[in-house]
């Protein structure tokens, strides 16, 4: 079942999409973090006074693919982006950087799409519905399959 | 919403989602302590990068007069975010006693 929405361009519909998302269970953690982190990108790197935010929820039994689709903006792929350099001593940290490097970790899968002639960012991520080995379990951490 | 509530030792305990709408107020909040304090995430839900921008600029601001944040009762969820972080390395993290 699909469903979609668009949403304001403010922080402020950060509760609003997720309600909206409703995903259930134990991946709802993954599922929000995600949400947060690719609108909250939108919101700092698009356009002032841009339309707003669509956001589409396709669920199946065994996972729910969320994607947001920004338009007339840039592009900007966010499973490109660097990773953040989390192994450097405290006062070489600084804030900021973390967001997308966490999101490609804790989803399944992050794809990008930017289509040219309407100008339009489509950003997709999965979680699927059973919980993944736990990162201090692995360590190294999970990859996403861009 | 997010709410800090702080104990007569100066710890802090953390109660609900610390998300990007929340971060003025949390930063005005964890500005205020000194020395070495612990922070209590039994009761928090969800931290998303925003949330962790505050407790770095903290722990810098900390390390600097010798102190520092130690974060308690992390649950297993908050945990795996801390250890893709790096925050691991660089805080004093405890689990929850359920092992969440």
């Amino acid at each position: 079942m699909t469903r979609q929405r668009a949403f304001a361009r403010r922080i402020e519909s950060l509760q609003e999409m997720f309600a909206f998302a409703a995903v259930q269970g134990e991946r709802l953690q993954a599922a929000e973090f995600a949400i947060e982190e690719l609108f909250t990108n939108m919101l700092k790197y698009g356009r002032p006074g841009a339309g707003e935010v669509w956001m589409e929820i396709d669920e199946s039994p065994a996972s729910v693919e969320v994607t947001l689709i920004d338009r007339d903006v840039q592009p900007f792929d966010p499973t490109q982006a660097p990773d953040a350099e989390v192994g450097l001593p405290l006062q070489q940290r600084e804030p900021g950087g973390l967001g997308l490097h966490l999101v490609r970790r804790l989803v399944d899968a992050l794809q990008y799409e930017y289509v040219d002639a309407s100008r339009e960012s489509r950003t997709r991520f999965r979680v699927t519905r059973s919980q993944p080995r736990a990162a201090s379990e692995t360590q190294g951490g999970l990859h996403a399959d861009h | 919403m997010l709410t800090i509530d702080s104990g007569p030792d100066g710890s802090l305990r953390l109660v609900g989602r610390f998300d990007a709408s929340q971060v003025a107020p949390a930063q005005a909040a964890f500005d205020r302590v000194a020395g070495t304090v612990r922070v209590d995430c039994a009761g928090l839900e969800y931290i998303s990068s925003a949330g962790l921008g505050v407790l770095l600029k903290t722990q810098k601001r900390l390390a600097g007069a010798g102190g520092k944040l130690r974060l308690t009762s992390v649950s297993r969820h908050i945990r795996d975010i801390f250890v893709y972080s790096g925050f691991d390395q660089i805080f004093e993290i405890e689990g929850d006693a359920n092992g969440r």
